[in-house]
């Protein structure tokens, strides 16, 4: 009998001591990031140090079936208690069906831009449903050893950019690798070029309505992407994303608008690169890059973990986790206040003082036919000369008008 | 007694049969239901109901076939990619189809070498059509393509053209190297289709002093109608299906501009999203599916019917 007391007393005690640790939450994180588990795992690593009562698992999905895989599993009433998301248009799919946890109030959101916020808020009710985690800046990058050879400086201004065009094209070389073929890449290209003539406050008035794209700064704006084309490869409609790489890669090309995820594939190809934002409009003036955001981090709202949850995206707000997403995912992370070891990531948040939304994806892709399409084909006859920019302004003015 | 036996076996090896045919037919049968009859019926149903991106909402009838064939927004572009679909319907009847009814006349005659082009030009057709589309994206690019390569060489530097780029050759690019991929496959059922006719009928016409125009005309086009039919329903069901060549040489937008976008594109697009066109619409793509198989469907069923009447049966 008393042998029977000793064992329960015993088995109580034991109990007390680990509750505890049974009391660990586990969190499934999805994701469609298959390259990064190796990276995720230690930044979970420092988040389970700080939160021991909580434990984090990553599951990366094939990229492209992630979108389907999730809202399945969401639309069946269970998925992953963390979620990393798309952004803008793409989120606005799961945020609107009511899947998401509102996280205004719940996540100091101080440390993230409100150019940024825009595209993890939902525009029906104005709440912010995702953490941003990262950017993607357009930049021009040049051939640093071909610039030297043929003593040319950065341009600064749009002269410059063009002397500096002239000069290549009468030395021989391809002054810039970019084509139309791909439409997307040369939605890219306006990036770089465009805003710095259409001006600081041209996106809040042309998405508050308060202007349209036939805008005369917008058509002056397009007009300049017309004179590139002398500057573009011969028979550069039919230059693609890969031939658009290869001329820059192997040295036929001297410049490649592009977006700032191309840095690791010129670091692997030894390239001697430098970038700079697009030209500025007249000496002084400011030279703006536009930036999106990648995705972002948010909660699923029929968790049944919610608080620990929200912990962990609250994690994902702090300037430690920026630290860690620059360090060991080289991105340049949406949250403000990471210094970043290397170089060109440096560069491109300090370009981003100059920071203007990618004006088609984070305001006219949320209905049909979406800005890029309408801006996209408009580029490819611009640029052809089959358009002028008052015709190509008019169509994307109309096109955006009807779109529903 | 014996009879009443044999009777008995008869109907035990009727009945074996029987079983045993079952037995064959199961299998493909149920693949048949479940991986296209049971998605066709799925599809018409998905058709019927709005959906905000992956999940279904209401029943909404037919609001989504209204939608993609009225709405003055929607349907332009619908239209613009029937049309491409037409183009590339009598485009592929001349060059593809007409290419391989003259090989195959000039194959009947057993000319020398007669194996050895039977082969090369069944050669293409046994390729992936993704290799084709890639390989000849590569001969057609603007920078290192072949085909712009050889024009220079050969003097005509002002035709070198960024032939995949341009609204008005891009197009008639991609009907080049499909008919390129598919002509040998014509070509043979042509060519079978005139070695079924009897040798006498054509020997008595040349013994009678009839031209080789007027033996083609007369004798062979009318004996090799039935290869005609089946030809003539494969172009239609592949053009108005036609996909991979664009998608894999000028993606999924159709570009540049349109010209390339083709119904099957437009359904890829509208079901699933794209990057650049926006995020996924289940019903409309699902009424599109619905209308591309309708469509498909009757005109097959009545090209079938036409042609069909119009053959002579060799006695």
């Amino acid at each position: 009998m008393k042998h029977h007391l000793t064992r329960a007393l015993a088995a109580a005690l034991a109990f007390s001591i680990a509750a505890p640790v049974f009391a660990q939450t586990e969190l499934s994180f999805w994701s469609w990031r298959q390259e990064d588990v190796a990276a995720y795992g230690e930044i979970i690593a420092a988040f389970e140090e700080s939160h021991p009562d909580i434990t984090v698992t990553y599951t990366a999905h094939e990229a492209k079936a992630y979108n389907t895989i999730l809202t399945t599993a969401l639309a069946g009433g269970s998925g992953p208690d963390i979620i990393h998301t798309r952004a803008y248009g793409s989120l606005e799919n799961i945020s609107g069906a009511g899947y998401l946890e509102p996280l205004d109030g719940q996540v100091d959101l101080s440390t993230i831009p409100d150019t940024l916020l825009r595209g993890t808020t939902l525009r029906s009710d104005g709440k912010v449903y995702s953490v941003p985690f990262a950017t993607q800046t357009v930049l021009v990058y040049y051939n640093k050893d071909i610039f030297d050879a043929n003593s040319i400086t950065p341009p600064e201004t749009w002269d410059e950019f063009m002397a500096a065009a002239q000069a290549l094209k009468d030395a021989g070389i391809t002054p810039l690798a970019n084509g139309t073929a791909d439409g997307w890449t040369i939605e890219v290209a306006s990036g770089a070029i465009m805003p710095n003539f259409y001006g600081e406050t041209f996106f809040e008035e042309v998405t508050s309505g308060a202007t349209t794209f036939d805008d005369p700064r917008y058509v002056t704006a397009l007009s300049r992407m017309a004179e590139l084309a002398p500057y573009m490869p011969v028979g550069f409609e039919g230059v693609d994303y890969a031939t658009m790489k290869a001329l820059f890669t192997s040295g036929a090309a001297a410049m490649f608008i592009g977006g700032s995820w191309e840095i690791p594939s010129w670091r692997d190809a030894g390239l001697n690169v430098g970038f700079m934002p697009g030209p500025a409009a007249e000496a002084g003036g400011t030279r703006m890059v536009a930036t999106w955001l990648d995705g972002g981090y948010a909660v699923n709202a029929a968790s049944p973990n919610k608080e620990a949850a929200l912990e962990f995206i609250r994690f994902t707000a702090t300037p430690e986790f920026a630290q860690m997403l620059a360090d060991k995912l080289n991105n340049v992370p949406a949250v403000q206040g990471a210094t970043p070891t290397d170089d060109a990531l440096a560069e491109i948040i300090e370009l981003q003082e100059n920071q203007t939304p990618y004006i088609m994806l984070v305001a006219f892709r949320f209905n049909k036919p979406t800005g890029s399409t309408l801006l996209q084909d408009g580029l490819q006859q611009l640029l052809t000369g089959s358009k002028s920019a008052e015709e190509v302004a008019a169509e994307v003015a109309a096109g955006i008008a009807a779109a529903e | 007694m014996q009879t009443a036996d044999y009777a008995r076996a008869k109907r035990a090896r009727a009945r074996n049969l029987k079983l045993w045919l079952a037995f064959l037919l199961a299998p493909p049968a149920f693949i048949l239901i479940v991986f296209v009859f049971l998605p066709m019926a799925s599809a018409v149903l998905y058709s019927l109901y709005d959906w905000d991106g992956l999940v279904r909402k209401e029943f909404v009838g037919l609001d989504n076939f209204a939608d993609i064939l009225f709405n003055p927004n929607k349907n332009s572009i619908l239209f613009n990619a029937f049309w491409n679909n037409v183009k590339v319907f009598t485009s592929l009847m001349v060059i593809q189809n007409g290419l391989a009814l003259v090989l195959a006349l000039l194959l009947a005659r057993n000319p020398r070498g007669y194996r050895f082009y039977q082969v090369v030009f069944f050669v293409p057709v046994i390729l992936s059509t993704v290799i084709i589309g890639f390989q000849w994206k590569l001969f057609l690019n603007p920078v290192f393509g072949l085909v712009n390569k050889a024009l220079h060489y050969a003097g005509l530097s002002d035709w070198a053209l960024p032939w995949l780029g341009l609204p008005e050759t891009a197009l008639p690019a991609m009907l080049l190297v499909n008919s390129w991929h598919w002509f040998g496959f014509p070509t043979l059922v042509f060519l079978a289709a005139i070695h079924r006719i009897p040798k006498d009928f054509i020997e008595a016409a040349r013994l009678d002093g009839a031209s080789e125009w007027r033996i083609a005309r007369e004798i062979i086009w009318p004996l090799m109608a039935p290869a005609v039919t089946i030809i003539v329903v494969l172009t239609f069901i592949g053009s108005f299906n036609w996909f991979e060549i664009p998608y894999i040489m000028n993606g999924l937008e159709g570009s540049p501009q349109g010209s390339t976008d083709m119904l099957g594109l437009l359904f890829y697009r509208t079901a699933f999203g794209s990057v650049s066109a926006g995020g996924s619409d289940f019903g409309a793509g699902s009424a599109l599916a619905v209308l591309m198989f309708i469509f498909i469907f009757i005109f097959s069923v009545i090209a079938t019917k036409y042609l069909t009447s119009r053959e002579v049966e060799l006695s």
